[in-house]
């Protein structure tokens, strides 16, 4: 049996996402292939390239990670801001609680991470002025 | 030896009677006083005169060449007088010389050294400085970082503390308008 490619595989999956088929039994398929030809450490790139699949068929998984809860208006203006960045219609929001964040959010697509978190801004603060 | 001959001459002259005797000279006396005068003569010059002669030539001689030695030595003082004179003048000189040179070698070693110690006294008040400096920059920046430090803490307990729901949904939504 010839390699298969990740990013074949990616799109396998992407496809099989999209269709509303069953996508457990997709992603065993998928498992033991990797496992018969000791692929397993490409997992985590594997993901990586499904969700740049998803995106390139017009399907973003985006997350959001806030100290507090995100009101709907906000969730709307979020996906309407992902909507703009990635050129794709269907937004997946997944929202996240994180107690470190100070302040802001941080939103991580496919390709990109958005960190308005102060944080981050502290982070910065004492990397410019700390050498 | 004469008494008796002047007594025989004596004698005989109231003899005879003619010029010698009335002078009182026996002339056979005389001529036998004129023989023994120069056999006297000649022994003298013959035996006791040239000893004599040769014994006061070499004390002319000797006391020639002593006079001649003592010339010399004379002329040889006066000489070696006149250069241990020039000697000691030019000794003198040269000490002279030699004291000047002294002192101005000893003036310059002074002068050398008081540079020098200006220099290294220069050089360690700079480095002093310099070290100084590099503290002081030191601690700014140690001071600096602790303040950065610590503005970054208490920023960080104030945004905690002062941000509520709806102030951090005003933040979320100016951070997006802000990257639009």
């Amino acid at each position: 049996m010839s390699k298969i490619s990740r990013r074949k595989l990616a799109d396998y999956i992407s496809t099989e996402i999209i269709n509303n088929n069953d996508i457990k039994s997709c992603l065993i398929q998928v498992a033991a292939y990797l496992v018969r030809f000791n692929r397993v450490n490409e997992i985590e790139l594997l993901v990586r390239d499904v969700y740049d699949s998803l995106q390139n068929k017009g399907i973003v998984y985006a997350q959001v990670a806030t100290k507090n809860e995100i009101p709907s208006n906000l969730e709307l203006e979020i996906e309407k801001f992902v909507k703009k960045e990635t050129n794709c219609n269907n937004v997946h929001l997944e929202k996240k609680l994180d107690s470190s964040i100070l302040s802001g959010m941080i939103l991580t697509l496919p390709d990109a991470v958005f960190d308005t978190t102060s944080n981050r801004k502290l982070h910065l603060f004492k990397l410019n002025n700390i050498r | 030896m004469i008494k008796p001959f002047t007594y025989l001459a004596a004698s005989e002259t109231s003899n005879s009677g003619d010029i010698f005797g009335a002078l009182g000279i026996d002339w056979k006396i005389l001529i036998l006083q004129i023989i023994s005068f120069l056999i006297l003569v000649f022994i003298l010059g013959k035996f006791i005169y040239p000893k004599l002669m040769k014994s006061v030539d070499d004390r002319m001689d000797k006391i020639n060449q002593a006079t001649v030695s003592f010339e010399q030595a004379q002329t040889a003082l006066s000489n070696a007088q006149t250069e241990a004179d020039k000697i000691l003048a030019q000794a003198r000189k040269d000490a002279s010389v030699f004291l000047a040179d002294a002192k101005s070698e000893a003036k310059q070693l002074l002068a050398d050294a008081e540079e020098k110690a200006k220099e290294k006294t220069n050089i360690i008040v700079v480095n002093g400085k310099q070290e100084l400096v590099l503290e002081a920059n030191k601690l700014r920046e140690e001071l600096k970082k602790e303040t950065v430090l610590l503005v970054a803490e208490a920023s960080s307990v104030l945004t905690g503390s002062l941000v509520d729901s709806k102030k951090d949904e005003q933040l979320i939504k100016k951070a997006i308008s802000e990257v639009k």
